[in-house]
């Protein structure tokens, strides 16, 4: 180049110097592609084979290069590529693998099949280097010219000869002879799932073997478009593996089944999973992680879950009797991955909570608590009627409240057991969380004495946090009743028998103060505040009336009268609508019509006058009633000295403190008037101080039967109370106490009698009816006019805090309403408007 | 940048891509065709976008101290694994970087052929200009074709040009570049042959020049290319005065492929 200013001649196109240029490009390349399949391409350029390449291309011949190309592979595959296959299948070989069931053992039949593949392997290996090396230098071939004509580039084409004169082909003589078509695809896919049954079977096969099948599987495609999902590996070999596996473990299964247990099944289901997913990183794919999990799920897990889990000795009901966590946590992560509702767990452990339930319920009837009491006589409180040793036969109302204690504590022990369960076994799921709290609900309620024991054994721990169990322990004990309190529907039914309860602990002083508040403070946060209101009415009384003893008694010093101040009156005050009918006498008074006041000592009516009148000063216009059956007296009593004897405690005066209810006192002020060796019989007693006849019979017979507190003497000698006995004083009383508590032998029995229940839901009823109006009232004045079924649905959620209205006494009660003109029907509709 | 790879053409809007690659099937988007020797091949995630958070403004901090530090191992050939030869000159060059850019030293670098084996390419039949152009451009992504002497580590001090001194005809040497990218499969290079020769088309003529660039274009490259033979043809459409003049019928005569683009360019202009 002289100037490069200068025009330069134009190269002229010349077409035999093109063609001239092509033959000794091609030879050149022709010669290189034999050397890279011959492993023999390290003297060639690349440059300079590219640069042939590249010329031809340029050079507009790119057409006649790839035809070159493509049949010079053609022929290099067919004389050098394909023989090598054919010697490995062998008859021997094929038979093994397609048509007979596998005759020869798994030993021989691995070696042949790894040995198969190997050869596979390795042509393929070979071929599969060649051909990466060839596009190499076609690669502007492929760029340039294949890029625009329809045809595939090379590599695929090349690469593809793979599949279509070795996979999809029958290669050797094996077919004719057998007389039996199959393809090389055939025996690849049988050799290789026999391989992984093997190792499925215990067998140590040569992962990586197959790993270099499926690899090359997944390079090869069905057409040489290469479409992603066409690979050979997802459309022959996959679907031919994951059928295989399916009927591995359709079979598995049903050995499991016929022979193992279902903790043996959810373990090996468990190892399987892992297993196919190890296989699937190693020797597999990882493309069918999911598909194969699948169907492990599907053929070993979910196929005959139900049959597994109704096992007899080993399936659910087994695993969670015998609290088999491990069992019970496999069991919940498998359904998990199957089944995001997990209603086959859920269902079977829903009823097998409410079968535990009622069992619990069934093992009360079944129980006979006047021996079991003997053996757990702590957990009894009836011991509080006697000795010790009494407590063999024990009263019906102590037997039940044994009973109610062992109630909840079963129902307790079984919500600790399944909480238990669900913290380690269930990840704390929140579906199992509802779904068992509903079964509990359910077993709870069905029974109808639920509320009454749930307070009870309330009752039971809070008397019981005073003697004995840590604060601890007992706020432990606590924390669950709330949760059972949560499960209750008929919160009234409970908020009565507690208020009942709560009312006998304050007026005996049998409980902590602190802990009855904390407890009814958490009862407030889980039930809200109309629901405690009663009981912190209650505990309001019971402050006022501790200042208000305070305050009278220093109203009696500062009068400074000698005769009333011997006696110390402790008083409490209660509110009428605050405590429990059964406390205020109530009930007895609607039973018997009229109300009948005793007829108290003078001294002790002195007294009543005298607080009444301290009381009035501040709070004129109040009437106060005597509750004498709740209340107690400390009385001092002198013992003199029994003539003749010299000796021993009777030689001497004695003195005692006995604690005794109001009626006791009453009674035995009347012995103070008696003479020496006089008695008195029943009726005379009871005509004095006109005590209703039940209760005398319980106060003589807390005074004259009890050895402890044998003050009074009876005659005849019996253990029953008689109209006809007669009483007298018992001057030989000896007791090593100086304070002497005579055991109350009270008509408020711990559990209800049948009759005493019958009586409570009655009352209970009544109660409800009215709240039932006071809702419909409530309701309708806002509303104005509703439909029926919109009323009671109103009326069934805004009470659902409370109790479960019947929809018979809604009706009844929008009856009533009506009757009473609250409401009105609106014409030609099953509706109600409201009349102001 | 509107760029439609598979004509090497560029587009002033994304819209008017669309248009030119719907408007022929074979305007399909140029994918190219890429095989690995391993099974997994995934092109889809292949390059993370700049841009993804896109709250941050891009720091261009690290990219400059990137290429600048590429620039002295360019300089001093430290780490160098690879030679590139051309006639008298070698340049030690980084594999990775040389491999980045383009497809073809991929290849040779891959195992196999002897340039893998002594680690060194010759290219022996090129232009030692150009390869010279080449391997700047690998470490400073851009080009000079006025002269250029920094002081490389390749023997000899100067390459060769012209005897006369008088400066490379520009156009010409785009046009070169531009075939010598796409031969060798250096795309970025491509490109900005490209956007150089364009640039110089549009301002700066010379009619010798463009005559030489003509025919260089129409010679060096396969037809399906079409980047700058668009060019030509687009300019020479603006300068019809031209025609008059015998160099340039002597040229059109000789030339049935840029006289057939042209014919249809007038034809695409509605003139004819």
């Amino acid at each position: 180049m002289a100037s490069r200013n200068r025009i330069r001649p134009i190269r002229k196109p010349i077409i035999n110097k093109e063609l001239s240029d092509f033959e000794p490009c091609w030879e050149l390349l022709r010669g290189a592609l034999t050397d890279v399949h011959t492993k023999n391409a390290g003297h060639l350029s690349f440059e300079q084979l590219y640069r042939a390449s590249y010329k031809i291309v340029v050079n507009r011949k790119g057409d006649l290069l790839y035809q070159r190309v493509k049949e010079f592979e053609e022929t290099w595959f067919r004389d050098h590529v394909m023989p090598r296959i054919a010697e490995l299948i062998s008859v021997n070989l094929v038979t093994t693998a397609l048509i007979q069931p596998p005759a020869a053992s798994a030993h021989e039949r691995r070696e042949m099949g790894e040995k198969f593949l190997r050869g596979i392997r390795d042509v393929w290996a070979e071929h599969n280097t060649a051909m990466n090396m060839i596009s190499d230098i076609l690669m502007y071939l492929d760029r340039a010219h294949t890029s625009t004509t329809k045809n595939p580039p090379t590599w695929p084409v090349t690469i593809g000869l793979f599949r279509e004169h070795i996979l999809k082909t029958s290669l050797g003589k094996a077919a004719t002879e057998l007389n039996y078509s199959f393809v090389v695809f055939d025996i690849l896919n049988a050799v290789t799932l026999d391989l992984i049954n093997m190792e499925r079977d215990g067998d140590i096969i040569d992962r990586n073997l197959v790993r270099n099948i499926t690899a090359m599987l997944e390079a090869l495609y069905e057409t040489d478009d290469e479409i992603e999902n066409q690979k050979l590996y997802l459309t022959v070999f996959e679907p031919h593996y994951i059928e295989n596996s399916r009927d591995f473990y359709r079979r598995e299964c049903e050995k499991l089944i016929r022979e193992s247990d279902a903790g043996t099944w959810l373990r090996h289901t468990q190892r399987r999973l892992d297993e196919e997913q190890n296989r699937c990183e190693t020797t597999i794919s990882t493309w069918t992680s999911d598909k194969i999990a699948k169907v492990v799920q599907s053929e070993l897990f979910m196929a005959k879950l139900d049959d597994f889990l109704s096992m007899e000795g080993s399936g659910l009901k087994t695993m969670i009797d015998n609290d088999r966590v491990e069992d019970l946590s496999i069991l919940y992560q498998l359904i998990c991955k199957v089944d995001k509702n997990k209603t086959p767990l859920m269902g079977p452990l829903q009823s097998r909570v409410l079968e535990l339930g009622l069992e619990i319920e069934q093992n009360l009837k079944n129980t006979d608590f006047s021996t079991f009491s003997a053996v757990a006589g702590d957990a009894d409180d009836a011991a509080e009627g006697g000795d010790k040793a009494k407590v063999l036969t024990l009263s019906a109302a102590a037997q039940q409240t044994a009973a109610a204690i062992k109630w909840v504590d079963d129902v307790l022990q079984l919500k600790d057991k399944f909480d238990n369960l669900w913290t380690t076994c269930f990840d704390q799921d929140i579906m199992i969380q509802s779904a068992m709290t509903k079964s509990f609900s359910d077993f709870i309620n069905m029974f109808p004495r639920s509320s009454e024991f749930v307070s009870l054994f309330v009752d039971d721990n809070l008397k019981r946090g005073v003697r004995g169990k840590t604060e601890a322990e007992v706020d432990i004990v606590l924390d669950k009743a709330i949760v059972l309190l949560r499960y209750l529907t008929d919160r009234d039914m409970f908020e009565r028998y507690y208020q009942k309860h709560l009312a006998r602990r304050l007026l005996h002083g049998k409980s902590d103060t602190q802990t009855e508040k904390w407890m009814v403070l958490r009862m407030k946060s889980e039930m809200g505040n109309h629901f405690t209101s009663k009981f912190e009415g209650m505990f309001k009384d019971m402050e006022l009336s501790r200042d208000l003893t305070g305050s009278y008694r220093d109203h009696i010093r500062n009068l400074g009268d000698a005769d009333t101040a011997q006696i110390d009156l402790n008083i409490n005050v209660l509110t009428t609508n605050n405590w429990p009918p059964e406390v205020m006498g109530r009930s007895i008074s609607q039973e018997e019509g009229t109300r009948v006041d005793c007829a108290y000592p003078a001294t002790i009516k002195r007294l009543q006058d005298s607080f009444f009148k301290y009381y009035l000063k501040d709070r004129s216009g109040r009437v106060l009633t005597w509750v004498t059956s709740a209340g107690t007296a400390d009385i001092k009593c002198v013992f003199p000295k029994v003539l003749g004897k010299e000796t021993g405690a009777l030689s001497k005066e004695r003195r005692y403190e006995l604690n005794v209810s109001t009626y006791g006192m009453i009674v035995l002020m009347l012995f103070n008037d008696l003479a020496e060796g006089e008695s008195l019989s029943f009726e005379d007693i009871q005509a004095t101080t006109r005590i209703p006849a039940g209760d005398l019979t319980r106060t003589l017979a807390s005074l004259s039967i009890a050895p402890k507190a044998r003050v009074l003497l009876k005659n005849p000698l019996s253990k029953t109370i008689k109209s006809s006995d007669t009483f007298s004083f018992n001057a030989q009383f000896v007791s090593k106490a100086i304070k002497i508590k005579a055991p109350t032998i009270t008509s408020i029995s711990k559990v209800e009698g049948d009759e005493e229940r019958r009586e409570t839901e009655k009352r209970n009823d009544q109660t409800r009816a009215h709240t039932v109006d006071a809702a419909i009232v409530r309701i309708m004045k806002q509303r104005k006019q509703l439909t029926h079924t919109q009323l009671t649905t109103e009326v069934i959620t805004q009470l659902a805090s409370r109790f479960k209205p019947d929809i018979s006494l809604i009706k009844k009660r929008i009856e009533d309403l009506l009757v009473r003109e609250y409401l009105e029907r609106v014409e030609g509709e099953s509706a109600y408007r409201y009349l102001a | 940048m509107h760029y439609c790879k598979k004509c090497a053409r560029y587009f002033e809007s994304a819209k008017a891509l669309k248009q030119h690659r719907e408007a022929s099937s074979r305007h399909a988007v140029y994918v190219p065709y890429v095989k690995t020797t391993t099974s997994t091949r995934t092109m889809s995630s292949a390059f993370p976008l700049w841009g993804t958070e896109a709250a941050l403004p891009r720091d261009e901090e690290p990219f400059k101290i990137l290429m600048s530090s590429l620039v002295e191992f360019y300089s001093n050939g430290e780490y160098s694994d690879l030679v590139i030869s051309c006639g008298e000159k070698e340049y030690r060059v980084h594999r990775i970087l040389v491999c980045a850019q383009s497809k073809f030293f991929a290849a040779a670098c891959r195992e196999g052929f002897k340039e893998a084996q002594e680690r060194e390419i010759n290219l022996q039949d090129c232009d030692p200009w150009l390869v010279h152009i080449m391997v700047h451009y690998f470490y400073h992504l851009d080009y000079d074709v006025r002269g250029q002497s920094e002081s490389g580590h390749f023997d000899g001090s100067e390459i060769e040009r012209d005897s006369t001194g008088a400066s490379e005809p520009t156009l010409v040497t785009h046009a070169k570049v531009y075939a010598f990218a796409e031969q060798y499969l250096i795309d970025g290079l491509k490109r900005l042959a490209l956007r150089k020769f364009k640039m110089v088309a549009t301002q700066s003529l010379d009619v010798n020049d463009f005559l030489q660039a003509a025919q260089e274009v129409y010679t060096s490259t396969i037809e399906e290319d079409r980047g700058l033979r668009d060019i030509v043809v687009e300019t020479l459409f603006k300068h019809p005065a031209w025609l008059d003049e015998n160099k340039v019928q002597y040229v059109i005569k000789e030339m049935g492929a840029l006289t057939f683009d042209l014919i249809m360019y007038i034809r695409q202009q509605g003139r004819l």
